[in-house]
């Protein structure tokens, strides 16, 4: 992670400004009130979500209500972002450079930035104490009271929350466990006291089953009794129904004979009325028949008037007909004369432009023919000349180029003298220059032993200097630390000796190799020329192989194209090839070209003649085709005209034909009409007796029929008086019956007074035994609820079992992360400390005696952090943060402010060269000081002035 | 179709600053992987390749390494092979920025199907069609993959063959860059027939039964310390089978002993007639661990050197003192996260590894969460008893 830009708007004495950085080490300049920190802060605030340390009101520039800190970084994965948060709001946005997609919410956004930059954001124990060095603290938090490094490195571990889950979450759970378990026991016992013996139950409630089943037995033949005497009585609501039924048939069937009688005595009366009707009707028939007669001759005269009337009508529209067609026959002879005209006009213009269309056609095809001529001699022209021409050029570059080649393969034999000389040469060369090597790794690996030893001893004095001036910190309390300061000195003096010794036998070795480095760049430089000029010589061998076997293959392609030239090229024939000039080929060429231009005047000439003439017979073609369509359509017209003429004629004949007949048919109309009119007359004096006749007609008509009803009438009434007297029989019977039924229904009623006593019995010893089932049931649920309680009990012991193994493992996790980790960044840190110091010691980081104590160890043994050199505690605080922050995060970022403060001028030193060991393995650190102690070591330097 | 399957392919890459004989054989290490791949193709009769991010290792790259991956694609191409590419954290470029990836793109050598977001703000996917089937890219979706997966899912036809280049990989928690949660790859069953993730450098697949995302990890070592297995994938859409075949790369030995010397001179004599009856590889690179006495100060550096010397491409020498040389973390160089901590030690207290991994990745965050927040009561207690009975059934 790095960050590029940082704007500020609003924040603290920063009204507007960008700050960019870049990758490496970055030093933020500048005296106190300068500003320095804000930078610092705004970042924290806006990338790592810190909590900023002021106030809203000390956080705004003066005069202010609201401001903004955006920061431009570069995430893990190589990609740029920008983070923008608001103050006081606290509002915050994520998106990438250039895209116009925000990610909101403080959770959701630091989330997000959490991964871009290595899992750092929102812890403030890492931030601070990982990333953030301020003052000098990142030396002194090794050195404080065991009770602070242990709340400092557990929160950066993140192992207390392990302590507080055992104590708060986990100590809540197993106490509601316990409570559950209490209350489940005491659940236990109250059932346990209500149940009862199973067997004294069950004897109850077979006793009760007996005597219900046995009341139950009687109380069913009772009720089947009933049932029977039921029936019968049923039977005989049938019976008394039916009878009631038959009363009212009887005296329905009496009313029907009374109406029969009378109305046999109706009929009489009409009978005599009609006999009379008779005597009248034989009066009025001589005038009636008359009157029939009359009626039926009009009849017939009638339809024979309207025959003819309609035969008239025709007369008269056949006659206006015949008048129009003889006036549109005129007109069609008029028209058939002036067709007849027009077509022989026509007929002569076509013959005339026939004969000239024939002329043109036949000169066309001889300006083709020409044409075509010429094409076929112009293709075979250009097809010579491009085989010509490139024949040619090949024939000529075959021809060069087998003469350069010759003069380049000369070479080979000259140079293949010198190579063998070379490379014996050569052989003598890498023999001295593998010697030599060998000798110069030798050397380079005793000149690098020699300089760790030096640093260390330089280290040893530093040590033992300081304990000769008294200035150790630990010196402060010299009644406690003198008898050790005292072994420490008898520490230093056996090993410095010890180094000091292999430091002499590794020069002496070494002076063996001082003139090493000359020979060898004598010997490195010979060889790489003698290389040089052998490679030089092969080079030059291969390469004129090469042009000697071109050469070949060149000149018998020469040959070769020369001899397909003269073939090709008729003018020349018989002149050996190579000797053809650029004479004879310009000639050959420029008269085919003049060919060429004649050829295409030529045609030119045929194309322009053959277009008029193509075109003018065009025009002749169309006129011919629009006369012949005319003619045609001429002729169509006219045969059309004389067929018309034709039906008109036919028509006009068969018209006049027909009104001759209809003439003599309408002769007799006028003497019909006549005679109708005066049998008109006649009917209308006849008609009151003709209507007086039919009335009397009528009447006696009926007189037949009255006598027939009469008859029928009287046997109906016979049928039904025997009807009657049958009904009556039944009646008589069905009385009887009637007194049966009253004792059936007294036996019932008996029975069903003595089912009553019996239900009452049944249901009083159904009681009894439902009780008895009902108690042995509840008994069962009490086992069953029994079971079930103890079964939960057992849960609940083992659930507690189990939550208190877990709490155990919770309680421990916390230190186990501790011991796992400080191991490792022990390790890591031991690592760092080799490389910044060359020293052979090992950083320990234990907890086994004090919270994470720190000590180094080498063969002589432990030394704690606070007994160490000044110096010391720098490389060694200096390693363990530099292996903590790789071990902690994958951010790669870190800032120090005021990293010198309150330091001496031996710390300052040490830290100035150990510092920059730790900070060029990151990707960017910010370093925000006062002291430009630090400016060589920075790749960009800020520089901010008082405000 | 047959269609093979590569990604984070890093051509380019320099390890070491591009200093020295390693550097340059590691530079063309990532070629050879990639021409290898190329040749499989050829021969097996793939009909498309598909490389989900990363070609490049850098976004800014030398006319060298343009040529020698066109040389690569003109082969795919002359073969009748089809190129699609998706764009990786590495080599995409910004918003506007044009990259090589689209210079190719130009050349005809490849099909990058684009994203792109719209004046509403929309993402507009337009897909690259061969044969029927349709080739959707998100490219390095970064911090918005989640918000670009919902746009895509809704785009996508269930009744159309649909294939998804995505330059990322599953990955549970939030502690990776660019990474994705298994919930949103949920989202792409049944819409997605095959969904190319890269970004990782080693395989995996989700999920686990009946997958549809892979990630077939890089060709050869991005870096070293990398141990995983290298595969690209050879996916059949005509039956849906998939196959792993290992990438061509860079040998690796990984070796751990332990010494018994006292001192610094006796320690080079007993290195050095250890190294002499080692078998070592030529050109390979060679990983050591030294388990050795308290007391000693060796040279790594020398060491190394020897090794190269005997052979080895590259050594990497690196000393334990109290450790025991088992502790197989040491050799691996991933980072130990609290929680892999906390499941080193339930296991270690006698839980399965099937419980341990549930009760670290499941109940512990929730149970600090409501810690830190102080929730107690039923919602706590239920957590608890929830987790309680599931380790009784675990037992």
């Amino acid at each position: 992670m790095r960050i590029n830009k940082i704007e500020l708007k609003n924040f603290r004495n920063h009204k507007e400004a960008v700050f960019e950085f870049e990758r490496g080490i970055n030093l933020i300049l500048g005296d106190n009130g300068s500003g320095k920190t804000s930078i610092l802060d705004a970042i924290s605030f806006a990338l790592f979500n810190m909590t900023l340390r002021s106030n809203a009101g000390e956080t705004l520039t003066v005069n202010e209500t609201s401001g903004y800190v955006k920061v431009s970084f570069t995430g893990n994965d190589n990609n740029f972002y920008i983070v923008t948060r608001k103050f006081p709001a606290g509002t915050v946005s994520l998106s990438e450079e250039g895209v116009n997609k925000n990610i909101t919410g403080v959770t959701e956004v630091y989330r997000t930035i959490n991964s871009l930059i290595g899992n750092t954001a929102e812890n403030p124990a890492l931030f601070e104490n990982v990333i953030v060095a301020s003052q000098n603290k990142f030396t002194t938090i090794f050195d404080a009271k065991p009770s602070e490094r242990e709340a400092v490195f557990n929160s950066v571990f993140g192992t207390e929350i392990y302590r507080q889950m055992y104590r708060g979450i986990l100590k809540q759970s197993y106490d509601v466990y316990n409570t559950q378990l209490t209350f489940a026991g005491g659940e236990l016992e109250s059932r346990q006291s209500q149940m009862k013996d199973p067997l004294e139950l069950k004897k109850v409630r077979d006793a009760a089953e007996k005597e219900y089943s046995s009341a139950e037995k009687v109380y069913a033949e009772s009720e089947k009794k009933i049932e029977k005497a039921e029936k019968g009585i049923r039977d005989f609501e049938k019976i008394k129904t039916a009878k009631e039924k038959l009363l009212i048939e009887i005296k329905g069937v009496a009313a029907r004979i009374e109406e029969k009688k009378k109305l046999i005595n109706s009929i009489d009366s009409d009978l005599k009325t009609a006999e009379a009707a008779v005597l009248e009707e034989t009066k009025l028939k001589p005038q009636h028949d008359e009157y029939e007669k009359v009626k039926s001759q009009q009849e017939l005269i009638t339809e024979d008037i309207n025959v003819l009337e309609k035969t008239e009508k025709e007369f008269n529209t056949n006659k206006d007909k015949i008048a129009e067609h003889e006036k549109e026959k005129t007109k069609a002879e008029g028209d058939i004369k002036r067709l007849n005209q027009q077509a022989e006009s026509d007929t002569i213009t076509a013959e005339g432009l026939k004969a000239e269309i024939v002329k043109l056609s036949e000169s066309i095809n001889t300006l083709q023919k020409d044409k075509s001529m010429y094409e076929t001699e112009m293709l075979s022209l250009r097809k010579r000349k491009r085989a010509f021409d490139e024949l040619h050029t090949e024939y000529k570059s075959a021809r060069d180029e087998s003469a350069k080649k010759a003069l380049l393969a000369g070479r080979a034999e000259e140079s293949s003298a010198g190579e063998e000389t070379l490379k014996r040469e050569i052989a003598v060369c890498e023999t001295e220059y593998t010697e030599l090597e060998l000798l110069k790794t030798k050397r380079d690996l005793l000149n690098s032993k020699i300089t760790r030893f030096n640093t260390l001893i330089t280290e040893l004095e530093s040590a033992e200097r300081d304990l000769s001036r008294q200035s150790c910190p630990y010196l402060k309390e010299p009644c406690r630390n003198i008898e050790h300061a005292g072994s420490l000195s008898g520490y230093f003096g056996p090993r410095k000796k010890n180094i000091a010794e292999k430091i002499a036998g590794l020069e002496a070795e070494c002076a063996v190799y001082k003139d090493l480095d000359i020979r060898f760049k004598n010997c490195a430089n010979n060889k790489s020329t003698k290389n040089e000029q052998l490679a030089a010589l092969r080079k030059n061998i291969h390469e004129a192989l090469k042009y000697r076997k071109e050469e070949s293959e060149l000149k018998q392609k020469t040959a070769e194209y020369a001899l397909a030239l003269a073939k090709l090229f008729t003018g020349l024939n018989g002149k050996d090839a190579a000797a053809v000039s650029k004479d004879d080929y310009d000639g050959a060429a420029a008269e085919m070209l003049r060919t060429e231009s004649e050829l295409k005047t030529r045609i030119a000439g045929i194309n322009e003649s053959l277009n008029e003439k193509q075109s003018d017979h065009q025009k002749k073609e169309k006129a011919l085709t629009d006369i012949l369509k005319s003619i045609e359509t001429a002729e169509k017209n006219a045969s059309e005209i004389i067929r018309l003429i034709e039906v008109y004629n036919t028509e006009l004949k068969t018209g006049i034909e027909l009104n001759r007949e209809f003439e003599k048919k309408i002769i007799p109309l006028a003497g019909l009409k006549k005679q109708t009119a005066e049998y008109a007359l006649r009917l209308k004096e006849l008609e009151p007796a003709d209507r007086q006749y039919r009335s009397a007609a009528q009447s006696a008509a009926g007189k037949n029929r009255l006598h027939e009803r009469l008859a029928s009438e009287k046997t109906n009434v016979n049928v039904i008086t025997e009807k009657f007297k049958k009904i009556n029989e039944e009646y008589n019977t069905a009385v009887y019956n009637a007194g049966e039924h009253e004792k059936l229904l007294t036996l019932c009623a008996g029975l069903k007074s003595e089912l009553k006593e019996q239900n009452n019995r049944k249901m009083s010893l159904k009681s009894a035994f439902d009780i008895a089932v009902q108690a042995e049931e509840i008994n069962s649920r009490l086992l069953r609820e029994i079971e079930e309680k103890s079964e939960q009990i057992n849960a609940l012991k083992r659930k507690m079992e189990i939550a208190e193994t877990f709490r155990e493992n919770i309680k421990m996790l916390g230190p186990y992360i501790s011991e796992r980790r400080t191991k490792m960044i022990a390790a890591a840190a031991t690592d760092n400390f080799h490389r910044m110091t060359g020293r052979a010691e090992r950083i320990l980081w234990e907890n086994n005696t004090e919270p994470y104590l720190v000590s180094i160890a080498s063969a002589a043994g432990k030394c704690r952090y606070n007994m160490l050199s000044g110096g010391e505690q720098v490389a060694v605080a200096l390693s363990i943060r530099s292996a903590l922050a790789s071990e902690m995060t994958d951010c790669r970022f870190a800032i120090f402010d005021e990293p010198t403060i309150n330091l001496d001028a031996e710390k300052r030193e040490a830290l100035s060269v150990s510092l920059y060991d730790m900070l060029k393995n990151l990707e960017q650190a910010l370093v925000v000081t006062h002291d430009a102690a630090f400016r060589e070591m920075a790749t960009k330097v800020i520089e901010l002035g008082r405000r | 179709m047959k269609i093979l399957h590569c990604s984070d392919l890093h051509l380019g890459r320099r390890p070491v600053g591009g200093i020295g004989e390693y550097s340059g054989s590691r530079f063309n290490d990532y070629f050879y992987s990639f021409h290898h791949i190329a040749d499989y193709a050829v021969q097996n009769s793939v009909d498309t390749v598909i490389i989900s991010g990363d070609i490049f290792d850098r976004r800014e790259i030398t006319p060298e390494i343009l040529e020698r991956a066109e040389q690569v694609f003109i082969k795919l191409k002359e073969s009748g092979i089809a190129a699609v590419i998706a764009e990786g954290n590495h080599d995409r470029g910004g918003s506007n920025d044009s990259t090589w990836l689209n210079y190719l793109v130009h050349r005809k050598l490849v099909h990058m199907p684009s994203v792109t977001i719209n004046e509403d703000n929309n993402y507009i996917f337009e897909p690259v069609v061969i044969d029927g089937i349709q080739f959707y890219s998100m490219g390095y979706p970064g911090i918005y993959i989640e918000e670009m997966s919902r746009s895509l899912v809704e785009v996508l036809d269930s009744e159309k063959s649909n294939i998804v280049l995505v330059h990322t990989a599953v990955s549970a928690n939030d502690h990776y860059p660019g990474t994705v949660t298994p919930g949103v790859i949920d989202l792409f069953k049944g819409k997605a027939l095959y969904i190319a993730g890269g970004h990782f450098h080693s395989y995996h697949q989700y999920p686990e039964k009946e997958p549809y995302f892979f990630v077939p990890g890089s060709p050869e070592y991005w870096d070293i310390s990398e141990r995983d297995d290298k595969f690209f994938i050879v996916f059949d859409t005509a039956d849906g089978t998939h196959d792993k075949i290992n990438t061509s790369r860079r040998k690796r030995i990984e070796i751990q002993h332990s010494f018994t010397s006292k001192s610094d001179i006796e320690f080079e004599h007993e290195f050095d007639s250890w190294l002499s009856v080692l078998a070592v590889e030529k050109d390979s690179v060679v990983i050591c661990l030294f388990r050795i006495e308290d007391s000693l100060y060796p040279d790594g550096p020398a060491c190394e050197k020897k090794i190269e010397s005997a052979g080895a491409l590259k050594a990497k020498v690196s000393f334990a003192y109290d450790r025991p040389v088992s502790d197989t973390g040491l050799l691996n160089e991933q980072a130990v996260t609290t929680e892999s901590i906390e499941l080193e030690n339930f296991t270690g207290s006698g839980y399965s590894a099937e419980t341990a991994v549930k009760i670290v990745n499941t109940y512990l965050p929730e149970l600090k969460k409501m810690q830190i927040e102080d929730q107690s009561g039923d919602i706590a207690f239920e957590l608890v008893d929830r987790m309680i009975e599931e380790l009784i059934r675990g037992k």
